[in-house]
């Protein structure tokens, strides 16, 4: 890797419930696409995961938190949407390096059409925020 | 006990790559903490423009000055010196816990701390997560970021211990002596309880 570039990542998501599907969770969507996402990552040449991770809460309080480190182990996936609303917003981040945040948007938007994750929540993309600084500062993992 | 009146702070500093673990063990010392009574600050920086560990920090109920969109080490390095000021000066808290970005060389942040100039601290200890899982690998492919991040320690975790083989544990601890001979070193899995032993390393203050 001649040079780590390192383009944080971050958007919101909506996740909505399918119609007629009692047994969606919003827990396997969010594991699953954050595994794929980080599968996807690791096809790019010269791609380093850093953490991939993301953040939800219910109207009742109660939280979703998932985070992914390394594409051949399952997502850690902390708490749970106990109420099942019809949707949630999801905060994810995507830290990867050598991958610029262009494509890790279309990374993430290819990701949204796995099978598994469309069973369990129709995601769509809420807002995206976009750092397309470079983190080239000083002594950084470069 | 807790809340000593003299403004006097205990800063904790929780360094580590990204993913290594220093959420997940930051909140396992700020709860062990807050039940012992003591006042807890946490500083969590990210570089992202929208925090990820804020705002699960704040679901379970803890008081959190984030510093977002860059890095505590260097485009936000005033941002650093000047919340700790004001969270000395407001909040008041027995300790602060820091967890700056994965990305952040430890170094360049304790060359910003010297820029500070609020209340001394009573004690300032720095904990560098290692990912036992990956540090074969990040030492490849990172490895300035890593001497520096176990050079700039005080204590060394190697976290995710549980998954870990017997070679990535070996290869971790062998890693740290080869740089710091002298530096205390401990397998955990931050996801557990901390051993008591550890406490007494992170924390050797607390009643």
């Amino acid at each position: 890797m001649d040079e780590l570039k390192f383009e944080p990542y971050a958007v919101k998501l909506c996740l909505t419930r399918p119609k007629n599907s009692q047994k969606a969770e919003f827990s396997t969507a969010v594991a699953c696409l954050a595994e794929t996402v980080a599968g996807r990552c690791l096809s790019e040449k010269g791609a380093l995961i850093g953490h991939i991770k993301g953040f939800a809460t219910g109207p009742d309080g109660s939280y979703l938190h998932v985070s992914v480190t390394d594409a051949a182990r399952p997502a850690d996936i902390e708490g749970h949407i106990a109420c099942r609303p019809k949707s949630i917003i999801l905060t994810l981040n995507v830290h990867v390096f050598g991958v610029s945040a262009a494509r890790l948007k279309e990374l993430l938007i290819e990701s949204l059409s796995n099978p598994e994750v469309e069973k369990n929540a129709l995601i769509s993309i809420v807002e995206p925020i976009m750092s397309h600084r470079i983190f080239k500062e000083k002594n950084h993992a470069e | 006990m807790p809340n000593d009146t003299s403004n006097h702070m205990h800063l904790l500093i929780i360094t580590g790559f990204l993913g290594s673990g220093k959420t997940t063990l930051l909140l396992k010392i700020a709860e062990l903490v807050g039940n012992r009574g003591y006042k807890v600050a946490i500083m969590v920086n990210e570089v992202g423009d929208i925090g990820i560990d804020d705002q699960f920090m704040r679901s379970l109920g803890f008081n959190v000055w984030e510093l977002l969109g860059g890095c505590i080490c260097c485009s936000l390095a005033g941002d650093v010196t000047g919340t700790l000021e004001r969270i000395s000066s407001e909040f008041n808290p027995d300790i602060i816990l820091l967890e700056p970005t994965g990305a952040a060389d430890p170094k360049n942040l304790m060359d910003v701390l010297k820029n500070y100039h609020g209340p001394s601290f009573k004690s300032l200890t720095r904990v560098a997560l290692l990912d036992a899982l990956r540090l074969d690998m990040l030492t490849a492919v990172v490895g300035p970021l890593i001497t520096s991040t176990i050079n700039q320690a005080d204590l060394v975790l190697i976290n995710k211990a549980d998954a870990a083989s017997s070679q990535e544990l070996a290869f971790a601890e062998d890693t740290v002596h080869q740089l710091k001979p002298e530096l205390p070193v401990f397998n955990i899995c931050a996801r557990d309880k901390i051993t008591p032993r550890v406490i007494k390393e992170l924390l050797p203050w607390m009643n």
